[in-house]
């Protein structure tokens, strides 16, 4: 049966795997709300200093809206490494569909097309192509091919729990290695019957069951962690 | 529960990240979900048609207000393509009791404004806890992605609003030139045909965006789990172990497999869901605003004593073109002389009649004029200067990005040492090539060949202005050499580049012969210091 995930695996030409994890409507609603507040405060207070100027001024903030409207995205996406200060504030990041950073032509596009995408006057085709694609993508990141991705949020060093190390009893692959020190990162977080249960599914690396279990795992973390 | 057997992949996602888990979910299985769904739907229409088809707007009330009820059969549907097995609609008739068991009457009262209904849903309807535990559950799942599922829920509202506004705007987009239908003006006077319109486009957003708010609430709760129990480690250790303990492993069972096809028989079938009293007169009241004729304006002491006055208050009472009365109520306080002082002074605080503002003096008045006349110039400097500052600021900042010509264009200074080889000239010996025979013959071939090369690089760099930076490599320095030096000088160097690079990086040594060759054109080449 199928899997669903969130992560598209790209293989660039030097066969380097890229994870990117696409992001969906609320994310992106998100940030562009915090975008439009952003956009809305500013020109407010442009207006506000504008009116000092009188009609002219009310033409300079007419400018003003319509270069806001247009420009400020592709301006921070370009500038700012994919990410508009809506997009900043929640992980989010603008990449090309093949994992490289957006440049002005892709940014362009993308934004100029939000006026197929804010059809017919409150974003349907958009929510709609987002729906309706894999990769979330609406009308203009199709045609930009551009993509709008989670990004991983402050990691932090992992902290292991004290054990003595222990060599496991065979070699193990990458991914059963992060496994166990994914085990023992998280084992803080987890009860102590659930960590028990989980540790007991590698009795037969193991031999022991029940909290002499946890002991081994979080020794061949520590061990597989670089302690001796 | 076998480790490949669940329909996603866990992982510890961040929570807006599991939101969108949910909405792939659905992706994957909009099938079955679009025919529960319809089914649902069907039902509650069958259900709530024949009462309120004369106020079809109150049918749209009833049905946003029973989404909890139709919620339960997508989560059905995902919860059930999650743990592998089918869900079609017959499933879905018969799974009716498990599905209804637990927490529907409380989701259709008091949990029905839940800010993170989503979210919490699986903790009733898949893990069928009530009460305390009930809350105890969702206290512990809401602690990390509350706040997610909260956005969650306001995004579902703004979808299905903006999706519902998207639709009527579509349909006025449609109409054809000329034509003088405004849709909008529909919502002033809602007509019966413009109720059974918004009936249709509220049906259609709410089809669209409320899967997709469950999914979301589902992906997150299920992130949620697989973070607290380690439902991705779980996965790798069992594929661990299968690895170790050959097929036979398969075959455990989870110990943990999640109650959800527990089923009991509770009979509560949905007809019994609380349907909102539609009042027969609403549609009237909405219809007929502001037709009443205004009352008269109460016949009040009149304080001024003019007779003008009387006048203007009776022309002012029978022209139509001033028969308008507004009806103000204020709250004010006249003292009474007997309470204490500071009750006094909060209540004239509170309640005193507005005092004229005390007209100021002619010249204070001026000077004051004067002075705000200054403030506003001082403060439109300020802000146009700072707005410049700020623009310039921004050019300045990005200038390089901008491609704009760089301010300080220092001179380019030759490095010291390149490839860590010393190249200044004062590093070198008056002759080169001499020093470097003397070199080779005390069996020292590599300073040898080393000073022949950091010599002919010097003396590029210094002499024939070749700009290569300190990091260049042996290529780097190559390639900037062929394209700044004639043929002759270029393959000089790079047969001196290759030979160096042969004893540096293979430590294989040139013949004397090679060697000698090498000095005999350096001079030359290079163009060494009388």
């Amino acid at each position: 049966m199928q899997s669903v995930d969130t992560v598209r695996t790209i293989e660039t030409p030097e066969g380097i795997e890229l994870h990117l994890r696409p992001a969906g409507p609320v994310a992106r609603f998100w940030a562009f709300f915090v975008d439009q507040a952003v956009v809305w405060m500013g020109l407010m207070f442009a207006g506000i200093a504008l009116t000092f100027l009188g009609p002219l001024g009310l033409g300079l903030w007419f400018i003003l809206v319509f270069l806001a409207q247009w420009l400020y995205p592709v301006f921070f996406e370009v500038l700012g490494g994919g990410r508009t200060l809506g997009k900043r504030w929640l992980n989010l990041r603008v990449l090309r569909t093949d994992g490289r950073p957006i440049g002005w032509g892709p940014s362009l596009i993308r934004n100029l097309l939000r006026i197929v995408d804010g059809l017919p006057g409150a974003y349907t085709v958009g929510l709609v192509s987002i729906l309706l694609t894999r990769d979330f993508q609406r009308i203009g990141d199709i045609v930009a091919g551009t993509l709008v991705v989670h990004e991983e949020a402050g990691v932090q060093a992992p902290v292991l729990p004290a054990a003595e190390p222990l060599a496991p009893a065979l070699a193990l692959t990458l991914e059963e290695q992060s496994a166990i020190l994914a085990f023992a990162e998280r084992s803080a977080g987890l009860t102590a019957s659930r960590s028990e249960e989980l540790a007991d599914v590698l009795g037969p690396l193991t031999g022991s069951r029940g909290a002499g279990g946890v002991k081994a795992v979080l020794g061949m973390a520590r061990y597989l962690w670089g302690g001796r | 529960m076998k480790p490949g057997a669940m329909g996603f992949i866990p992982r510890t996602r961040a929570a807006m990240e599991a939101a969108d888990l949910g909405l792939s979910l659905l992706q994957a299985h909009w099938r079955p979900v679009a025919r529960v769904w319809g089914l649902q739907l069907g039902f509650l229409l069958a259900l709530l048609l024949p009462f309120l088809y004369q106020t079809p707007l109150w049918i749209f009330v009833a049905l946003w207000w029973l989404k909890p009820w139709l919620d339960r059969g997508v989560l059905f549907v995902l919860s059930r393509a999650v743990f592998g097995q089918p869900a079609s609609v017959w499933d879905f008739l018969g799974e009716w009791r498990s599905v209804h068991r637990r927490g529907l009457v409380a989701g259709l009262l008091w949990r029905r404004l839940s800010p993170m209904r989503s979210y919490v849903l699986p903790v009733s309807q898949l893990e069928g806890l009530r009460g305390a535990g009930y809350r105890r559950r969702a206290r512990v799942l809401t602690r990390k992605g509350g706040g997610t599922g909260f956005l969650l829920t306001c995004s579902g509202w703004a979808f299905t609003l903006l999706t519902a506004v998207g639709f009527i705007a579509l349909l006025q987009a449609m109409m054809p030139a000329g034509s003088r239908v405004q849709v909008w003006d529909g919502f002033n006077n809602p007509g019966l045909g413009f109720q059974w319109f918004l009936l249709g486009v509220g049906l259609l957003a709410l089809t669209l965006t409320e899967p997709l708010f469950v999914a979301g609430g589902f992906g997150l709760y299920l992130n949620r789990r697989t973070h607290l129990e380690g439902w991705d480690l779980e996965l790798a250790f069992r594929r661990l172990a299968a690895r170790l303990a050959a097929p036979l492993a398969l075959v455990l069972l989870l110990a943990w497999a999640m109650p959800l096809a527990a089923q009991a028989p509770i009979p509560e079938p949905v007809a019994q869901a609380p349907a909102p009293e539609a009042p027969e007169d609403a549609p009237q009241a909405i219809q007929q605003p502001g037709q009443q004729p205004a009352p008269r304006p109460a016949e009040g002491p009149l304080r001024p004593e003019e007779e003008a006055h009387r006048r203007a208050q009776r022309i002012l009472e029978q022209d139509p073109a001033f028969n308008h009365t507004k009806e103000v109520r204020t709250l004010s306080y006249e003292p009474t002389g007997r309470e204490p002082r500071w009750l006094r002074s909060l209540l004239d605080y509170l309640f005193a009649k507005e005092e004229p503002a005390q007209p100021a003096k002619p010249q204070n008045l001026d000077f004051l004029k004067r002075m705000w006349d200054l403030l506003a110039l001082v403060g439109k400097v300020v802000l146009v200067g700072g707005l410049l500052a700020f623009v310039l600021w921004l050019v300045y900042r990005f200038r390089h990005r901008l491609g704009l010509p760089l301010v300080e264009t220092k001179a380019w200074e030759a490095p010291e040492a390149v490839a860590g080889l010393d190249i200044r000239l004062e590093s070198l010996p008056p002759d080169v090539p001499e020093a470097a025979r003397n070199l080779f013959l005390r069996g020292e071939a590599r300073a040898a060949l080393a000073l022949l090369y950091r010599g002919a690089l010097a003396e590029l760099v210094h002499r024939r202005a070749m700009e290569i930076p300190a990091s260049a490599t042996e290529g780097d320095c190559l390639r900037a050499a062929e394209g700044h030096l004639e043929e002759g000088p270029a393959s000089a160097f790079h047969l001196l580049t290759a030979t160096w690079q042969r004893l540096a990086y293979k430590n294989e040594a040139p013949t004397r012969d090679a060697f000698e060759d090498l000095c005999d054109a350096w001079p030359a080449a290079f163009g060494g210091r009388p």
